[in-house]
Parts: structure tokens; sequence; C-alpha cells
């Protein structure tokens, strides 16, 4: 019965939408936003818009982002074995958006594998959308909190890119910005006043044993942190006193460092097993930050995550560089 | 601090060093503030005086914490933090984040107060 009604109202509103064509789509590329891609999926999104809130695993989880203070979306992503009932999600939507907000739903319609749907209300029209990727059995809710202009949620929906656990995939975690081979899945991130680390575990084939981690550490204020020396120094100076030094050398600005040290476990210590860590650091000058690499595992280390983005390809909030709010007076 | 208190609220607050704090410039470049000598009663006073307990407060600042103090001459905290963001090139939210803790710590010593807000209420 649901399901009827909300086709009747797709249908009696889908008249009065003004850009209701799917081709009429603006591109992702004419106007100023950035990328935020994570846990195997990626949009684009406003440029000043920032995380605030992450939460789930690479399997379902929700994030919630900001502009200043002021919420703008929440987004949900689940990867599922079936294909979901989007109508019914829409439903859900309807009950939770509008829940005691004076808003009522102005029209459901289809984009691609997916249903959108608008409230109106005195402030204006908020829009929530459910697309699912039949390929790789990904579910993604994208609720905008207040009301925006309906082509935000339109280019985020148009411009969204779903990888599977076999692929590569791009992470953009508060200016940690890296491609990591297929398998690795993130674990822990810790965000505070200056440092954001990110931590991902490696699972082969997808098992439930990590075989890997890789840390990566975005510091602020690198030129404090350095001093005179380079990156290479700063890990030396920090290494740990049970690490054995193995190998260090910089190249292109990358300073590389192995060191071994005592086994992880008592058995592994009794047999004399060592385990490898691989550092890498770098300086990132436009935001005055200090990247440092951390891989411990088996097999070969992960090379350099270091990346060149084109301006189109930048990630979302990336903490440094000329901050927009930064002009009040100076002296 | 009242954890309810919005950040709008205080974002237009004006910080300023306590009317009996002083500045002194240190050895180290940056600067030292000392409050006012404790008030105490004659018997306080005698046992301060007996563990050596500090007569005041004192509290060496960093570069950074000179910067922040250096340039409270009548900026509101917005304006603060956007100088702070554009001179360590740090995001909008972080330098918020570090003024504001920054800040309440020297509140909670007394060493500093906001002008053009009222705790009680707006």
């Amino acid at each position: 019965m649901r399901r009827i009604m909300m086709m009747a109202r797709r249908n009696a509103l889908a008249k009065h939408r003004p850009d209701s064509k799917r081709g009429a789509m603006p591109t992702a590329t004419d106007v100023d936003e950035a990328v935020l891609a994570l846990h195997g999926w990626s949009c684009r999104l406003p440029i000043g818009w920032e995380l605030a809130l992450l939460r789930g695993t690479w399997r379902s989880g929700h994030l919630l982002l900001v502009e200043g203070r002021a919420g703008r979306m929440s987004i949900s992503w689940h990867r599922g074995s079936g294909r979901p009932d989007l109508g019914r999600t829409v439903a859900k939507l309807d009950h939770r958006v509008a829940q005691g907000r004076d808003l009522r739903l102005a029209g459901v319609e289809s984009v691609d594998d997916g249903a959108l749907a608008r409230w109106v209300g005195p402030a204006g029209e908020v829009a929530a959308a459910a697309t699912w990727d039949p390929v790789h059995r990904l579910v993604l809710v994208w609720r905008q909190l207040e009301p925006l202009p309906l082509a935000t949620l339109s280019r985020a929906l148009a411009s969204r890119t779903v990888a599977g656990g076999d692929d590569p995939c791009r992470w953009t975690l508060h200016g940690v910005d890296v491609d990591l081979p297929p398998g690795w899945r993130l674990e822990g991130l810790h965000h505070v006043i200056g440092l954001v680390r990110a931590t991902w575990f490696l699972y082969p084939g997808g098992g439930i044993k990590a075989a890997g981690v890789c840390t990566v550490r975005r510091y602020a204020l690198a030129s404090r942190l350095l001093g005179q020396g380079d990156p290479e120094a700063w890990l030396l100076r920090h290494l740990g006193p049970r690490d054995q030094l193995e190998e260090h050398d910089s190249e292109d600005g990358v300073a590389r460092v192995t060191v071994t040290g005592p086994g992880p476990t008592w058995w592994d210590r009794l047999r004399g097993r060592r385990r490898q860590r691989c550092f890498q650091a770098w300086r990132e000058d436009p935001g005055d930050r200090l990247v440092v690499q951390e891989w411990v595992g088996t097999g070969s280390p992960l090379p350099c995550l270091r990346t060149r983005r084109r301006p189109e390809d930048r990630a979302l909030s990336p903490a440094g560089g000329p901050s927009p709010a930064a002009e009040g007076p100076t002296a | 601090m009242n954890p309810a208190i919005a950040a709008e609220d205080i974002a237009n607050a004006v910080p300023r060093l306590a009317t009996e704090v002083t500045t002194v410039d240190n050895d180290e470049g940056t600067i030292d503030l000392c409050g006012p000598p404790f008030k105490r009663g004659p018997l306080i006073r005698l046992w301060a005086r007996l563990w050596r307990l500090p007569e005041r407060v004192e509290v060496r600042l960093d570069e950074i914490g000179t910067y922040v103090v250096s340039r409270m001459d009548g900026r509101d905290l917005q304006h603060l933090c956007g100088d702070l963001a554009g001179h360590l090139q740090l995001s909008r939210r972080e330098a918020d984040a570090a003024v504001t803790a920054f800040l309440r710590l020297l509140l909670l010593r007394r060493l500093v107060v906001l002008d053009g807000w009222n705790e009680g209420g707006s």
C-alpha cells in the first residue's frame, strides 16, 4: 500500500520537478568540489564541507558532514547480499526527516538505481536519496540535514563511484589522502588538534586474520616539528629504544627508514623472531604537514603512499593550507 | 565553562588579560604570565611558606601561546582563531579547538577574562 502511495506521489510530483531529467544533472567539474572517498565508495561534495563524524566499517557505517558549525549531510552505507527495497528505505527516511519538523513530502523520483525524495518546509527544501550498486551490492543513503540546493545532492549522486572488495581504493580522511591496494580496511581513526592517525589492516582474500598494518599519521606544524632537520633525521630521532636500524635513505623528498624490533608475542621472542617495520615520511608544504607512513607485516612492504592529485581531484577538508576563514584583522 | 554554551555565543567574546595579570619577557623569547598574589589568611600563609607553595600563578607560554596572548588587543575570539589559522596554516576547526582549549586553561587560572559575554545567559 505504501509503495502504491509513493508511486502515486511520484507520478503527481514529477510534473513540476524543474530538473527531473537525469541528464540535466550538472557535471561535477563545473563547481568548486572535493572528493570524499572511504570504505570503497566516493563522491564529490562542496569544498567547504568537512567530515565531522565517522562510524562503522567496510561493511556498514555512517558519517556526518558539516560546514563550519552547521550540519549539512549524513551518509550511511551498507553492503548486503540482496537488492534492498529502496521504497521502504525512502519511507523510513520520510518518517525520520519529517519527525519533529514542519516538513511534508514533496516528491519521490527515480535516480540511477535508487530513489530521491524531497521534503518542503517553511525554511526550504530538504532532500534524501537511497542508491543501490548492483555490482558491489552497496546501499548508500544520503540525507540532507538542512535546506540546501537540490543540485548539491544531485551532483553527489551523479559523481559517486563504488569499488569492490578486490579493487584498490582511495581514502580521504581529515586531510589524509592515500590510495591503498586491495584488501586494506580502515580499523582506526584518531583525529585531535594537529594530528590525524589512520590505521588500516590488510585482510588478504577477505579473511579475518590481518597480514599487515599500515598507519598513516599526519602532523600539523611540520616546520616546528622538524626544526632545521629533514624527515629522515626526525624519523631516526624518534625510533624506539629496542628498534634496530636496518637501513635508511631519502629520495625525492621521501625519507625511508627500516628497523627491526622484538617479535610481537612471547612465542616469537622465544624463537628469536624479529619484526620488521618500515617508515616513510614526507612533508606536505601547502599545509605545513608532516606525514609518516608506518608499515608492519609480512611480505613486501607497502610502497610510498604519497600522491600528487590534480586540482579537481583534491580531497575533502584537507586540513591546512591557507584557511578561508583566516581573513581576520592582522597586525 | 558550561558545555551547554553555544559556540556562537562566545565567538564574539573578546578575551583579554585579567586586570592584575602582568606579562614578563623571559630569556626564551616568550612571555610569562604572572597573576596577582594569592589572598591567604595568616595560617594558610604560614602553611604555604612552610611547604614553599607558590605565592601566585605563574605560567610560561611557548611561542604559540605568546602569539595568541600578544594578539589579545581587543580582537574577538573568532578573529583570534582566524589569525592563528593563517599564521600556523591550520584549518579553521583546528585553530578554533586549539585557541578554545588554551583560553580555557587560562580562564581556569583566572589569568584571562572574556569581555562581551555573560556566562549567566545571553
